[in-house]
């Protein structure tokens, strides 16, 4: 068996030789989860959802309005914002309701995982 | 519940990590659980005082983030003798240049390290959860600013410091950090602390945790130990001991 080589040396062809000899590994989705630079740039009353959600994790609406001190219909309506916003899942409905933070990847250009295994070879 | 503190520094050299880690052995002997995870992953280097050995190291933090261990499988036991009650583990980051560099090109997926911190303090029944950060703002030191309960702010008394300072302190103050506190580190012997304490304290409007000398024993130790264990009566060690009683008289 003759050894594979990109026939025009360049990284397009690297990287199909690379999932070729390895299906590519399923990666994270880049868009609809928030990055904390995202949440620098939300209006405060958003921004601070999102702070008490990144520190407690699962929430409801009762537990997001109490440190906020606002009431639970404002606090539904900023949760619902923000899962508009695809930065925040939603599980269950109406008063069952419980939010969940959505993180995202922090975007940079992503390499076949293959090239790194390779780069461990001799 | 236990708590998650971050450690961080704008810019590099200010003793982040020696501080981490003799804080992490005061909280360990008052009988707590602590856990330091090395997120500095460009540049790690807290496993060196712990004399964590690449002999010792299986799996790092790296692993976990590519999806190829737990994360518990990353942590490793480097409770000292001289801890009879609490437990001090780590997880290190891989000093591999492969690896160093694979976080540089494509970054991590964040939801992986929330979720890894959250099994840790689940897994190995935390009190105290301490992320060591990469100096600088990345979205990665983001990420741990955002879901701490608490931040240590460590700086020098150094103009570059002063001003970096301000700008991490803006990011924190917006990221809603409940318990901020400013750590002076490498203050020479001859300055009275309380009045850099007080300056600090007017200036950031930020309590001030604790102020470190710069010693000679420090330096010469050269992170070969945890300074606090050979040395438990030095100015710096009890000025780390009075940074922990704070930690745990933390809501």
């Amino acid at each position: 068996m003759t050894k594979q080589q990109p026939k025009d040396g360049g990284l397009d062809s690297l990287e199909q030789l690379l999932s070729a000899r390895s299906p590519p590994r399923k990666l994270p989705a880049q868009g609809g989860g928030m990055s904390p630079l995202d949440m620098l740039e939300l209006p405060p009353d958003l921004r601070q959802v999102m702070n008490l959600l990144m520190r407690k994790g699962l929430s409801t609406a009762q537990e997001v309005a109490i440190p906020m001190q606002i009431d639970v219909d404002r606090a539904n309506e900023l949760l619902e914002t923000l899962v508009a916003r695809g930065h925040v899942r939603r599980i269950g409905k109406d008063e069952q309701s419980i939010y969940e933070p959505i993180l995202g990847h922090s975007g940079r250009p992503r390499l076949s995982s293959r090239l790194w295994e390779l780069l461990e070879e001799d | 519940m236990a708590k998650v503190i971050s450690l961080h520094s704008f810019r590099g050299g200010t003793g982040k990590s020696n501080i981490t880690a003799n804080l992490s052995i005061v909280l360990a002997l008052a009988g707590h659980r602590v856990c330091i995870v090395d997120t500095d992953i460009q540049s790690p280097g807290i496993h060196v005082i712990f004399g964590l050995g690449e002999d010792r190291v299986g799996h790092t933090l790296n692993d976990y983030l590519w999806e190829r261990c737990r994360i518990t499988e990353s942590a490793y036991d480097v409770t000292p003798p001289q801890v009879t009650e609490g437990k001090v583990f780590l997880v290190p980051s891989s000093i591999k240049i492969n690896e160093i560099s694979r976080v540089i090109h494509e970054g991590y997926d964040a939801r992986l390290l929330k979720d890894g911190f959250k099994e840790l303090i689940q897994e190995l029944s935390l009190d105290y959860l301490l992320i060591d950060t990469h100096p600088g703002l990345n979205e990665e030191t983001l990420l741990s600013i955002a879901i701490s309960h608490a931040l240590i702010i460590i700086l020098r008394p150094d103009q570059q410091d002063f001003q970096g300072t301000s700008v991490t302190l803006e990011v924190a103050k917006k990221l809603g950090v409940p318990n901020i506190s400013l750590v002076l580190n490498k203050v020479l012997p001859e300055v009275e602390p309380d009045v850099y304490r007080s300056q600090l304290q007017e200036t950031y409007e930020t309590p001030v945790g604790a102020i470190l000398p710069l010693a000679t024993e420090i330096v010469r130790l050269a992170s070969a130990d945890v300074f606090c264990l050979l040395e438990p009566q030095h100015a710096f060690s009890q000025e780390i001991k009075a940074l922990g009683q704070t930690i745990t008289a933390m809501e």
